[in-house]
């Protein structure tokens, strides 16, 4: 048995991190309370498979919080729509990505129509100046660093910060991937008119889930894992057949009866299609 | 209304009343409101209605033009007139932008709108869930020069195949041919132009007289037009966009009043204007196109006003063309609405520019209708760094309800403006026919 899975099965629960901040439709709590969401039903799907309870961590204020949680050991992963940036790669581990997205802007109508004059709006964002804002301790300080060089990161506590100062012309720009910009769209139409809309279609987010540098198993497993969901994730996907996608992850990662304590230790080896050691 | 005399036509006589044409247009409001599944079969009428007087409106425009500038070169009364013309037009001009903008300052159409409202316009800027660009970020985007509006107004403006013009329905470019043309016409000598002035007036008045015809069937096109009008139109746009419409709508009716007393005191008869252009009222409020209400115009102002023949046929359809009082009070408001709505204080300056931009994109409207048009307000606009994207749609949206009352500012003011320029009117003719003279 390989150490990094051997772990997790002893212990008898996966521990993952997960930023502090609600997510929707990636991870979040309903009204009920329970949290909920795509990386949450990945996350317990692998759980249910291995036959280990999970335990989230929700302790990190920011994401690269979360990197350092993975780093440290004191979580076996990290799932929360982590971008993997060549700096977390540095130190942690990732799996191949469940999704990618793409870079995208929300920028304030008005500050880009004084900004661009009489130039076309393509070219006044492609040089976007003054301030941009980001969440703080996110990859997308990274990612701004390297594109909007002529700007002011401006680093919020949190998304819905990020929105407010674009709405109230603090930031030309709030910069995200385009999963979080298109729920903008859907669920605020009424910013329509103060807020562009920008997707980069070659400036791609892609998401992974982070183990520690040395669990080379864990993350074979997690990509053999999410692989054989198949899911074929994309931001209209998620935003638009959210329904499907959980009921896909349930088919393939059924829970298995819970019996308290006595449980028996279900082994790798009863994942569909598997052959060999 | 009704006459019952021997006439041997006066069958189909009640289909030119007020009284069809407003049924016609009552059924068409009924259909476009609250039966909508009846607009696809009614549809049809209107715009075969409309195509036809359309067929006929470049060639009235261009024997009207060309015949009356031969004929006034001739007579040598035209300095005269063109002076008075552009002193008049600068002045109604400047009074519609005006207007636009005091409307827009006083009602304040985009000030403090609920939540609710905001919820409607941002869903129609948006469309279908999808972000509003998607562009490449690395590659240097290559932009397309626009050109500029004073070369693209004289590109649009002289044509260099008239008969491309004329198969384009390019009216800017007729226009000018037709003007061109009449000079030349006139220039030649007596005995050559006599036959060519009466061959175009023989054609102007056989078109004349296709419209006239048209008229009876008016009731039943104006019923299909208006109808497939109002079905175009969501009623929660409108209710987000409460005070912007009506607010121009009344703007719009207000310069008709006023263009009515114009003409009231100009032919000091203040019932008179309305009984004389009623068909073009009515035409204008149904086609929302103010080409198609040439014919009816003309007729209004020659016969039934008793305006000089060809005066009224050269400077009317100038007017209509070049004069665009209606996009220009539209523009100027419509301005101030987004400013507004972006909550952008516009000082001094910024009316100035509003009214002045108002002006100039309301003229370079001439030779465009409808949604083309629109895209004029950039002109406005751009120079205020308002965004004129998102904006664009919104107006789009309204504008079916907006068009009508808009091409009514167009044609009615364009004829007050002319009935100001002509100092002398033939008083004989004025006694208005208590019905429709059909005269073989």
């Amino acid at each position: 048995m390989p150490p990094s899975i051997a772990e997790i099965l002893d212990r008898g629960t996966l521990r993952v991190a997960m930023y502090s901040r609600d997510t929707p439709p990636f991870y979040y709590r309903d009204e009920k309370g329970d949290l909920t969401g795509i990386d949450v039903h990945i996350i317990r799907g692998f759980a249910n498979l291995l036959g280990v309870d999970v335990e989230f961590d929700r302790s990190a204020a920011t994401f690269n919080a979360v990197i350092d949680k993975v780093a440290n050991r004191e979580v076996d992963l990290a799932i929360c729509k982590l971008s993997m940036t060549f700096s977390r790669a540095m130190r942690v581990r990732f799996t191949e990505p469940y999704i990618v997205l793409h870079q995208g802007l929300l920028i304030n109508r008005l500050k880009l129509a004084q900004q661009a004059g009489r130039k076309s709006k393509e070219e006044a964002i492609q040089n976007l100046k003054g301030k941009i804002g980001v969440i703080g301790k996110s990859s997308y300080v990274e990612y701004a660093k390297q594109r909007f060089k002529n700007t002011e990161i401006m680093q919020y506590p949190s998304w819905k910060a990020v929105v407010d100062g674009v709405l109230n012309g603090e930031v030309v720009a709030g910069y995200r991937d385009d999963a979080e910009i298109k729920k903008i769209i859907r669920d605020q139409p009424e910013t329509a008119l103060k807020l562009l809309t920008v997707v980069f279609k070659d400036a791609l987010d892609p998401k992974g889930i982070a183990v520690a540098w040395d669990s080379v198993h864990l993350q074979f497993l997690l990509d053999f894992y999410i692989e054989s969901l198949g899911l074929q994730l994309s931001a209209d996907k998620v935003l638009h057949e959210y329904d499907a996608i959980i009921s896909a992850i349930e088919t393939k990662s059924p829970k298995s009866l819970k019996l308290p304590n006595s449980m028996p230790i279900v082994r790798p080896s009863d994942m569909e299609a598997q052959d060999g050691e | 209304m009704g006459n019952e005399s021997g006439n041997r036509r006066s069958r189909f006589e009640f289909l030119l009343s007020v009284w069809a044409i407003l049924a016609g247009a009552l059924v068409g409001v009924l259909i476009g409101t609250q039966k909508q599944e009846w607009v696809e079969y009614i549809a049809p009428f209107g715009d075969l209605y409309l195509n036809v007087l359309k067929m006929c409106i470049l060639p009235i425009l261009i024997t009207a033009i060309s015949m009356s500038i031969g004929k006034l070169l001739k007579s040598h009364q035209h300095t005269h007139y063109i002076r008075r013309m552009f002193a008049v037009f600068a002045v109604g001009l400047v009074f519609t932008s005006g207007l636009g903008v005091l409307a827009g300052v006083s009602m304040e159409p985009g000030s403090n709108l609920s939540e609710e409202s905001l919820s409607v316009l941002g869903k129609t800027i948006q469309g279908a869930n999808q972000p509003d660009l998607e562009i490449n970020l690395l590659e240097p985007f290559a932009p397309v020069e626009p050109p500029s509006l004073l070369k693209s107004f004289f590109v649009n403006l002289i044509p260099d195949n008239i008969f491309n013009a004329l198969s384009n329905g390019s009216n800017l470019k007729v226009l000018f041919f037709a003007i061109i043309f009449g000079f030349a016409v006139g220039s030649i000598p007596k005995e050559a132009s006599d036959s060519m002035l009466s061959f175009l007036d023989a054609t102007y008045k056989a078109f004349a007289k296709l419209v006239s015809w048209l008229m009876y069937l008016l009731p039943f096109g104006l019923c299909g037009l208006i109808a497939s009008n109002l079905s175009q139109v969501g009623i929660d746009i409108l209710l987000a966009m409460f005070k912007f419409v009506p607010l121009v709508i009344g703007a719009f009716l207000i310069l008709f009043i006023a263009s009515s007393l114009v003409i009231g005191i100009r032919v000091g008869n203040f019932f008179l204007p309305f009984q004389a252009l009623k068909q073009p009222v009515i035409i204008s409020l149904g086609t929302a196109n103010s080409l198609a209400t040439l014919p009816s115009a003309l007729e209004g102002m020659h016969k039934k006003l008793g305006y000089d023949k060809q005066a009224v046929d050269l400077l009317v359809p100038l007017a209509i063309s070049l004069c665009r009082f209606g996009p220009v009070l539209y523009f100027a408001t419509a301005t101030l609405f987004v400013a507004q709505l972006y909550d952008i204080p516009l000082g001094f300056t910024g009316l100035l520019v509003v009214f002045v931009g108002a002006i100039l994109a309301g003229m370079a409207t001439a030779g465009t209708s409808g949604i083309v048009s629109l895209t004029m307000l950039g002109i406005v606009l751009t120079p205020l760094g308002l965004p004129f994207d998102a904006v664009i749609v919104l107006f789009i949206v309204v504008d079916p309800i907006v068009a009508p009352f808009r091409v009514l500012a167009i044609v009615h003011t364009a004829c007050a403006a002319v009935s100001v320029i002509i100092t002398d009117r033939e008083k004989e003719e004025t006694v208005l026919p208590a019905e429709p003279a059909v005269s073989g």
